[in-house]
């Protein structure tokens, strides 16, 4: 390394590592992400267990008692809104009717299902909901009435409990990996949310350290520091110390993180295999060689562009709308992990996926759900070492004059014409 | 290796779209003597600077330092103060300067304690441990001339170095280029408040639209634009003093009055005859001072064309 750039890395570091501000992030960031995580989880509970309950109305009466021993044998039953019979108090049908729905609607309950001879001997029920998007209600209910209907037909048949209970036994699903590496057979729900976290996280902390760069060099030019330095020091030089020193604190940061997540989670996760191995989320071995890969690699490319916005504005403001338009490159591919997950290894994957700036999120998501060939790998890391190299390229030109540039802020026609001076 | 002009700067032009920054400017500065680059806002003189310094390619011309092309490596024998100068507002006071040393190529050991040394000499030791930002503005601007210095460099360039300051920490700068003169740097001022560069400069170069316009020692240029103007003190008949041969003009009516002659030939017939029509109590030769040297050849105030729109 050239030994003018060495002091300001270690500047860049050391003044960071020794913030408190360092410390707070580093000890806030999991727990954010686990808050991000957990959340709607959270939330989705919260709203589940609402407490209102569905009547029914079972015109015949002998249904009912069948569909509560069917809800009452589940496992989640605790999220399934309780079921009430509905008296029928010698009221016509259309009666109860107006009287659920205006009690529907006034949220007293979510609504009822009506069970006459008709619907018993058509097999056809029908679910009056408040609100009739509420897929989870509909579908948990739909599920326990059609098992409902079969141990009523059964019984209504002369079959006996027990032979019905065996006939209508649960069937356990499960999706793993095909693979012949038993240790890959991870769940296949786990390992989907595994690639998600790995993904987020490979975004979060790229924009996190790219705003980190641009700070310290609109701070190094509001402070006007920057002169003083590029005297001695070449505006390459310091960019490039900047870019390192700042990566340096990010790879400190993610080894703090995993040597607690490794430390912390240690006990559960021998606890789980010991118990139950095959629920064990598992990161596939090329997921880990290839984290920190397209992590740097990501980290160059953005950690360049940031640097190059730093350079041109004087303040946060006026950089932000370059700031968006950055973080942008970096919200698409995060909107298109959904289609890549669904087909990893379809055109489209595979297209947006070597597009640099999407790379470091969309390859290494595909390499978390299944490892993609080998010589798209290697393309993928050859375009994006490419264009790193180009990105640094146009950006130390802009660097070099943006730096001493103060005042007003430079119009896009201005920032190009500075790529050609010398 | 001693070079009798450590800074020699030739024929270098830098353009931008629109206009000429600098044109074809050239002056050399001697070893041990201090240079005043003068003129009004805007007029280049950043533009040279940044240029001597590598900061900014000029388009022709060349840079020498200490004999040397100004290339990285020379800038590194220079200490430099910007107009435009900062620190980093969280750093602590000793590890800023250690970090100002060592990209100027100190080690961080020799850094420290020369570090250590010039806070004692200036008075900051007990700020070493704070903050910068805890700092006062004179404090401030201190460290960073600590900074400029603390490679013992043997070119100081110093771009508008007095201005921020308030008249103590001026005389203290002041004092402290001086020494440095004396210990034989060459030292590179800009400035355009004409009475500093009047105490320092030995030579000066005045920068007009990008271009050089005067240049010359200090005494000779002042001589070339005092003419022949002496300040008289007395009593008598001004219209008299007036009708002498060889007078173009008496300015000022009661005290001092000025008196401009034709040419320097004249002077010792006009004092006698002035001393028969008027009672003179003292004949001094006027000196004209740098600013209104400056006024003349810049032709009044100049709307500054802004350094922004040069960097």
């Amino acid at each position: 390394m050239n030994s003018v750039m060495w002091p300001i890395l270690k500047r860049e570091y050391s003044s960071r590592i020794r913030t408190k501000g360092f410390w707070i992030a580093t000890a806030l960031f999991p727990l954010l992400t686990l808050g991000f995580t957990m959340l709607p989880r959270f939330l989705a509970e919260r709203t589940k267990s609402s407490p209102e309950a569905i009547r029914v109305v079972d015109v015949n009466g002998d249904f009912f008692p069948v569909l509560q021993g069917v809800l009452d044998s589940r496992e989640e039953s605790s999220d399934e809104p309780p079921i009430e019979l509905e008296p029928i108090n010698g009221r016509s049908l259309a009666e109860i009717q107006r009287e659920l729905n205006d009690e529907a609607q006034k949220g007293v309950i979510q609504g009822y299902l009506i069970v006459d001879d008709s619907g018993l001997e058509e097999s056809e029920i029908v679910y009056y909901a408040r609100n009739p998007s509420s897929a989870i209600t509909s579908d948990s209910m739909r599920a326990a009435l059609r098992e409902a209907m079969t141990k009523y037909r059964l019984t209504q048949l002369g079959v006996s409990g027990e032979a019905i209970d065996a006939a209508v036994k649960r069937v356990g699903f499960d999706v793993r990996k095909a693979t012949n590496d038993p240790r890959d057979q991870a769940s296949g729900i786990s390992s989907f949310f595994m690639s998600i976290a790995l993904a987020m996280f490979i975004y979060f902390t790229l924009i996190f350290y790219g705003v980190h760069i641009l700070r310290g060099v609109l701070e190094e030019k509001s402070t006007r520091i920057v002169e003083i330095i590029v005297s001695s020091v070449r505006p390459f030089e310091l960019m490039m110390g900047k870019i390192l020193g700042i990566g340096a604190v990010g790879l400190t940061q993610i080894a703090i993180w995993a040597t607690f997540a490794i430390v912390l989670s240690a006990p559960q996760v021998g606890a789980l295999l010991s118990v139950a191995p095959e629920a064990m989320p598992r990161i596939s071995t090329s997921a880990l060689v290839f984290f920190p890969v397209y992590f740097v690699l990501g980290y160059f490319l953005y950690a360049t562009i940031y640097a190059g916005i730093g350079s041109m504005f004087n303040s946060d403001e006026d950089a932000q709308q370059m700031v968006s338009f950055a973080t942008m490159l970096l919200i698409i591919p995060m909107m298109l992990l959904m289609p890549v997950i669904k087909n990893p290894n379809g055109g489209l994957a595979t297209g947006l996926s070597l597009f640099p700036f999407f790379t470091p999120i969309l390859m290494y998501l595909r390499i978390t759900i299944q490892t993609p060939p080998a010589w798209q790998i290697a393309l993928s890391i050859g375009i994006m070492l490419v264009t790193i190299l180009i990105m640094i390229w146009l950006v130390s030109k802009i660097y070099r004059i943006g730096i001493l540039m103060y005042g007003k802020k430079p119009t896009i026609p201005e920032i190009v014409r500075w790529l050609r001076y010398t | 290796m001693e070079v009798e002009f450590p800074i020699e700067v030739k024929n270098i032009s830098k353009r931008y779209d629109k206009f000429d920054a600098v044109k074809d400017l050239s002056f050399s500065v001697r070893r041990g003597t201090v240079f005043g680059l003068l003129g009004p806002n805007g007029a280049g003189k950043t533009t040279t600077i940044r240029m001597i310094m590598n900061i900014i390619v000029p388009d022709s011309g060349t840079i020498s330092i200490l004999g040397k092309p100004s290339t990285d490596s020379a800038s590194r024998v220079v200490g430099y103060l910007p107009e435009e100068r900062g620190l980093y507002r969280k750093m602590k006071v000793l590890d800023h300067l250690v970090f100002l040393g060592e990209i100027r190529g100190l080690k961080a050991k020799e850094a420290r304690k020369r570090s250590g040394e010039w806070l004692e000499r200036l008075s900051l030791t007990q700020w070493s441990g704070k903050k910068v930002e805890e700092l006062s503005k004179g404090m401030q601007q201190k460290l960073q001339f600590i900074g400029c210095v603390i490679h013992e460099p043997e070119v100081l360039i110093l771009d508008e170095p007095f201005s921020g300051l308030d008249p103590v920490n001026a005389r203290t700068f002041k004092d402290l280029f001086m020494e440095m003169k004396q210990k034989g740097r060459t030292l590179v001022l800009s400035t355009h408040v004409m009475e500093q560069a009047e105490k320092l400069c030995d030579e000066i170069g005045l920068i007009n639209r990008s271009k050089m316009v005067l240049q010359g020692s200090l005494a000779e240029v002042k001589s070339r634009y005092s003419g022949n103007r002496l300040l008289l003190q007395g009593e008598g008949d001004v219209n008299r003093l007036r009708a002498i041969p060889g007078v173009l003009g008496v300015h000022g009516d009661e005290g001092v009055l000025e008196v401009e002659l034709a040419s320097d030939l004249a002077r010792a017939d006009f004092l006698r005859a002035a001393t028969v029509v008027f009672n003179l109590e003292s004949v001094v030769p006027h000196e004209a001072s740098l600013d209104e040297i400056f006024v003349e050849v810049v032709g009044g105030p100049v709307e500054g064309l802004g350094e922004e729109e040069v960097a």
